[in-house]
Order: structure tokens, then C-alpha cells, then sequence
């Protein structure tokens, strides 16, 4: 066991946990958004899986995995304006709806990508993002290789964590977002156009979604399998809520799930005896103890998962 | 007033089945089949012979259950997510029981094996269920990580601990022949499980809606301040309907393996789980309507598979029908409640 708790296994058990905590940390803040705006989003996992297949459909028709993101864009988008539609301009509910995105999303993936590459399966090779190493950070001792050698896309979802704290707390923006989350009807008194916002925040969430089915897809495994996010959209609705819908919380979380997610693929590599099926299990247990008790239940907006009705 | 009922329980869904469709249909287009040919074999492909018929039966025991599951957490205000993994544990549970006992007489080695999965699927949703009570932690995100944890625990024990005894494949030895469920037509693999699950039906329909506890378990989820004001202890309530709610979705696991497989493997379900809140909310949440929808997704399932075969047509776009049906259902409701009240407002 000394062998292995060595400096350089703490270095790339961290330099993964990073890397692991983006997909949950940028559907998790999309989904804050839209949860701040008062509509729980559990789409997450189903916006995931076809920005994920989308992403590696635009780098394999185009070569550029730009354009990946960009078509992962779009099929979040596509699932996000149906969860919109159903659960703002229809009123229907918030986690039904979701539920009904993400077996549509599993039967969308599983049928396209069947019906673009064949029935038999073999992974389709596209081009993904490789680690760009940081100039002279990549260099500095320890915080190098944990931080400044990851792809693009790992720097760019960490900036989005100050990015979103500005919008939210900063902005006009960001206090209709939260009028209309805690009081949809004060929010429009004061002349907010709470289906607009609502709109524009559950868009944002399908956006942030895809993107983090495409970081999957491009930036970590390098191809599209059936199922591939696996949870890691539900992990996201989790981290939200233990994050207390804040940026700075989501970040925490996110960075505790990506240990689990590290941790378990270094543990099931060493050999400890214990099966590897114990290993798997650990970030879908760690979330359920992050759920039991840790959280607070006061600081869910106050108008979540109800609907507006304008009378 | 009836006739209204009528719009929302009847017209609606099957309207919403026949939009699917014919989206379904449009994709088809795109890929270049016939939606004609295509759909002939997956609506009646199977509908023409007694074997095509007792196969959509077989598809639709295990999807009776979980949407009973789903239903009778439904019914509470709750929502279970984690039928798939509640069933597994069932499974596992089931066969532990048949390995063990199934040289025992069917009339206990069944009956075992059935109290197994049930007791072991209320645990698997029992956890969540206390979770909410004691520390409100949100069900909907604690089963779906359980079903994950199952899943694993699955893979583990045919992996194992549990591991046939020529050891060449991830799967147990076969259960004893006295724990297999009977076959009810020969030459056909229908067995008992379609029995015991339309019993589920009934008894579930009794407890929601002819007992004190239903009546109960039915008051949290219409209004929960509601319930509580009038004195009824919504915790232990909501414990008990996931509870419930998860032995229902066990026994699932329990007609897999006695009637199916007859042991347990890696990775049985293609989403039966799943497959269950689509009936069940398609059923609008009654046990009657629960089996009618499942006989739907059991058609469905065994119609895409045989287009598969016939023309080709990935099976999986079965799933894309059946999603879309759950959202014309639910979008469809709204849009014809507000019809309704635009009419009687015109009346008026």
C-alpha cells in the first residue's frame, strides 16, 4: 500500500479529478441557471448523452472538434427548447418532463448513431481535443501538472465558475434570474418577462449540458457509446442542490464527485484486493451520502418546480 | 362532465400515441424505409400468430410491475427512479433463493423466492424512503444512484461470489427446476409471472383505493399540508410507499429470473425501469391503465425487434417513439384541460 500513495499518484490522481469534474461542473452550472430561474431541469443527463453523440458527429462529418462542440450545442438546444416548452409555456411537471427528455434522448443517440455508423458498433474514431500545456505554468512544480496540462475545454469550464458568479450576483440580468426563481409574480409586477427568462435560462442549461456531453465525448473517452454519461447528469442535478445553487458550492461539488470519479479508476488499477465493482459504485454512493443530511433544505429558490401562470 | 373525462383519459393518449407514430414515421423516411412496411411489422408483426401474442406478454410482466412501482409512489407525491435497480436486487434475491432451495416442492420453492425479491426490493427502495423521512434528502436523486449501485452490485456477485461453477461465463448456475415459473401455453414461453403480476394489479388497486392506508398514502400526495394538518404522519408515509414501491418493482426481478432466464446475468434489463414510468404515466397512474400501456411498450419492444430483423430498422427507435408518446401525453393534457375551460368559459 506505501508504494502507492506516492507524490507523482497524487499528482495524477488530482490532475484527473480535475479533469473528471468538468462534465459535472459545466452541467451543473447550466442547470443552476435554470433551477435559479425555477425550473428543475433533471434533462441534464439526456442533453448530456446527445451533446456527446452530436459533438463527436460534428467532428467526424467536419474534422474539427469546434464544430463538435458546436453541433453539441444544438442537440442540447433541441432537448432544451422541449423542456421549456413543456414546463413553462404548458405548465407541465418540471421532473416528469425531464424524465420524458431522457428517454427520448436514449432512444434519439442509440437510433442515430445506429442508423449513421451501422447497426453493429464498432467506435468511431474523430478527431478530439488533445492537453494544451500552459507556457510557463505547465512548468511550476506540483501545480503544473495538476492544472496547466489539461484540453481547452477544462480551462474554459473553470472560468465559467467567476463568469456565472458575475452574471448571477453582478448583473441585472442575473437578479431577474433570481426574482423569477424566488417570485415569479413580484418579478413580473416590476415588468420581468418571466417566461422569457425562464426560456433563456432552461436554453442555457441545454447549452452548458451539451457541452459537457461533448467534453465527454471529445475531450475524455474520444468516441460515443450507448448510455455513455452514465449518471453524470443526475451527479450534476446533485451537485446543484449541494452546491446550495450557488457557483462557488458547485464548484466544491463538483471537484468531490470528479475525486470520487478519480479516485475509483486509480483504486481499481492498483489491485487492493477489494473488487472493482466497489470503486464503480463510489461516486453514486458519495452522492447519496452528499444528499442525506449535508444539505440544507432553506436554500432551494422558493418558486422551484412551480409553474407561472399569468392571470 | 363524463365526456370531458373521456377527451382526457381516452382521446388524448391516443392521440399521442398515433403523433409519435407518425413522427416515428417521418424518421424512418430519412433513413429511406418504407414507414408502411416498417410499421406493419412492428404494429401487427406479431399480432398473427398465438407465439407472437404470448411473447408481447412476456415483455409486459416485468413492465407491469415497475409501472406499478412507479405508480404507487406516484400516488404518494413521490417519485421512484430507481425501479431498475430495485428489480435488480429482486433478481438477485429471487435466485439466491431458487440456488438454494429450488429441489424444494414449487408450492414453497416459488413462494420464497417471490417473498425474496419483495423483501429485498423494499429494501433497495426503503433506503431512499427513510432517507426522505429523516433527512428530506430529494427520493427522485437517491434512487436513480441506487439503481447505478445495483447495477454494480449485479456484476459483482456474477462476477464472484455468485459465478457458475464451470466459472466460464459472468453468470450463476441455473436455478432449481422446482423454483422455474410454470409455462401457462406450451410451446410458448407465457409463464406464471403474467398471472402474479395481474394479482399485483388488483392488490395494488385495493391498497391505494380500498384501504385506510391508501386512502392515506393517496391524501400526501394530492396535498401534503393538507395531510399532515389532518394528522396523518406523512413521514412514515412516504417511507412506506417507497418501500412499497420498491417490492412491487423487485418482483419484477423475481418473474426475470423464475420465468426468463433462470439465472441471473450481467446487465438482464434493457431498461424495464425506465420502461415503467412511461406506462405508468401513460396509464395516468391507475393499475388498469398500467397494464393496457405495458401491453403497448410489450408490443412496441417485440414489434422493433422483429422490424430489426425484417427491415433493418435500428430497434432502438422504439425508444424514441415511446419517449415522445409521454411527451404529446402530458403536453396534450394540458392543452385539452385548457380547451375545456376556454369552452365552459364560452358556455358561460
Amino acid at each position: 500500500m506505501e508504494q502507492i500513495f506516492t507524490l507523482g499518484f497524487f499528482i495524477t490522481l488530482l490532475a484527473a479529478t480535475i479533469r473528471l469534474s468538468v462534465p459535472i461542473l459545466l452541467a451543473a452550472l447550466g442547470g443552476m441557471f435554470s433551477e435559479r430561474s425555477g425550473v428543475i431541469n433533471i434533462g441534464l443527463e439526456g442533453m448530456m448523452l446527445i451533446g456527446a453523440l452530436f459533438g463527436v458527429i460534428g467532428s467526424y462529418v467536419t474534422g474539427s472538434p469546434w464544430i463538435g462542440i458546436l453541433f453539441a450545442i444544438g442537440g442540447g438546444i433541441l432537448l432544451a427548447l422541449i423542456h421549456a416548452y413543456m414546463t413553462v409555456s404548458l405548465g407541465v411537471d418540471h421532473v416528469v418532463t425531464g424524465i420524458a427528455v431522457n428517454i427520448l434522448s436514449v432512444g434519439l443517440t442509440s437510433f442515430i448513431f445506429r442508423a449513421m455508423f451501422g447497426i453493429t458498433t464498432t467506435p468511431v474514431k474523430v478527431n478530439a481535443f488533445k492537453p494544451l500545456a500552459i507556457p510557463g505554468l505547465k512548468d511550476l512544480p506540483l501545480i503544473g501538472p495538476i492544472l496547466f496540462q489539461q484540453n481547452i475545454l477544462v480551462y474554459l469550464a473553470f472560468l465559467l465558475v467567476p463568469l456565472a458568479s458575475l452574471i448571477l450576483y453582478r448583473t441585472s440580468w442575473g437578479l431577474a434570474i433570481r426574482t423569477v426563481g424566488e417570485h415569479p409574480k413580484a418579478a413580473d409586477t416590476v415588468g420581468i418577462n418571466v417566461v422569457k427568462i425562464r426560456y433563456l435560462c432552461v436554453l442555457l442549461s441545454g447549452i452548458f449540458a451539451g457541452v459537457a456531453g461533448a467534453f465527454l465525448s471529445l475531450g475524455q473517452f474520444n468516441m460515443f457509446v450507448d448510455n455513455m454519461v452514465s449518471g453524470r447528469g443526475f451527479i450534476a442535478v446533485a451537485a446543484v442542490i449541494f452546491g446550495k445553487w450557488k457557483p462557488s458550492g458547485i464548484l466544491a461539488a463538483s471537484l468531490i464527485f470528479g475525486l470520487a470519479d478519480a479516485l475509483q479508476i486509480r483504486l481499481q488499477a492498483v489491485g487492493t484486493g477489494i473488487p472493482y465493482q466497489v470503486f464503480l459504485m463510489l461516486p453514486y454512493i458519495v452522492t447519496v451520502i452528499a444528499m442525506s443530511g449535508l444539505v440544507g433544505k432553506t436554500t432551494a429558490p422558493a418558486a422551484l418546480g412551480k409553474s407561472y401562470e399569468k392571470n | 362532465m363524463k365526456k370531458d373525462l373521456l377527451l382526457i383519459n381516452l382521446v388524448v393518449p391516443i392521440l399521442a400515441i398515433l403523433a409519435a407514430l407518425v413522427l416515428g414515421a417521418i424518421l424512418l423516411l430519412f433513413i429511406n424505409v418504407n414507414p408502411l412496411e416498417a410499421y406493419s411489422v412492428l404494429l401487427f408483426g406479431n399480432l398473427t400468430s398465438l407465439y407472437g401474442i404470448s411473447e408481447i406478454l412476456v415483455k409486459a410482466v416485468p413492465i407491469i410491475m415497475t409501472g406499478l412501482a412507479f405508480t404507487f409512489a406516484y400516488r404518494t407525491g413521490l417519485f421512484n427512479i430507481g425501479a431498475e435497480g430495485q428489480m435488480y436486487v429482486g433478481a438477485i434475491a429471487a435466485v439466491v433463493v431458487g440456488l438454494k432451495l429450488g429441489h424444494l416442492s414449487p408450492f414453497l420453492a416459488i413462494p420464497l423466492s417471490l417473498l425474496a425479491a419483495l423483501i429485498a426490493g423494499g429494501i433497495w427502495g426503503g433506503i431512499p424512503g427513510l432517507l426522505k423521512a429523516v433527512f428530506g434528502s430529494s427520493e427522485i436523486i437517491i434512487t436513480i444512484m441506487l439503481n447505478y449501485v445495483a447495477v454494480y452490485l449485479l456484476s459483482y456477485l456474477v462476477d464472484k461470489p455468485l459465478r457458475e461453477k464451470s466459472g466460464f461465463y459472468p453468470q450463476t448456475d441455473m436455478i432449481g427446476e422446482n423454483a422455474f415459473l410454470p409455462v401457462l401455453i406450451p410451446n410458448t414461453r407465457l409463464h406464471l409471472g403474467f398471472l402474479i403480476a395481474l394479482l399485483f394489479v388488483v392488490l395494488v388497486y385495493i391498497i391505494l383505493w380500498r384501504t385506510k392506508l391508501g386512502f392515506e398514502l393517496r391524501a400526501v400526495g394530492l396535498n401534503l399540508h393538507a395531510a399532515e394538518y389532518a394528522g396523518i404522519d406523512v413521514r412514515t408515509k412516504m417511507f412506506l410507499a417507497l418501500a412499497l414501491s420498491g417490492a412491487l418493482a423487485g418482483v419484477a426481478g423475481f418473474t426475470e429470473v423464475g420465468g426468463i432466464h433462470h439465472r441471473l446475468l450481467d446487465n438482464f434489463s434493457k431498461g424495464v425501469g425506465f420502461d415503467g414510468i412511461a406506462v405508468a404515466l401513460l396509464g395516468q397512474a391507475t393499475p388498469f391503465g398500467v397494464v393496457l400501456a405495458s401491453l403497448l411498450f410489450g408490443l412496441l419492444q417485440v414489434g422493433a425487434n422483429s422490424m430489426q430483423r425484417s427491415v433493418g430498422v435500428p430497434a432502438n427507435i422504439v425508444y424514441i417513439i415511446q419517449g415522445l408518446i409521454i411527451l404529446f401525453l402530458l403536453g396534450g393534457t394540458i392543452l385539452a384541460r385548457r380547451y375545456q375551460k376556454k369552452k365552459a368559459k364560452g358556455v358561460a
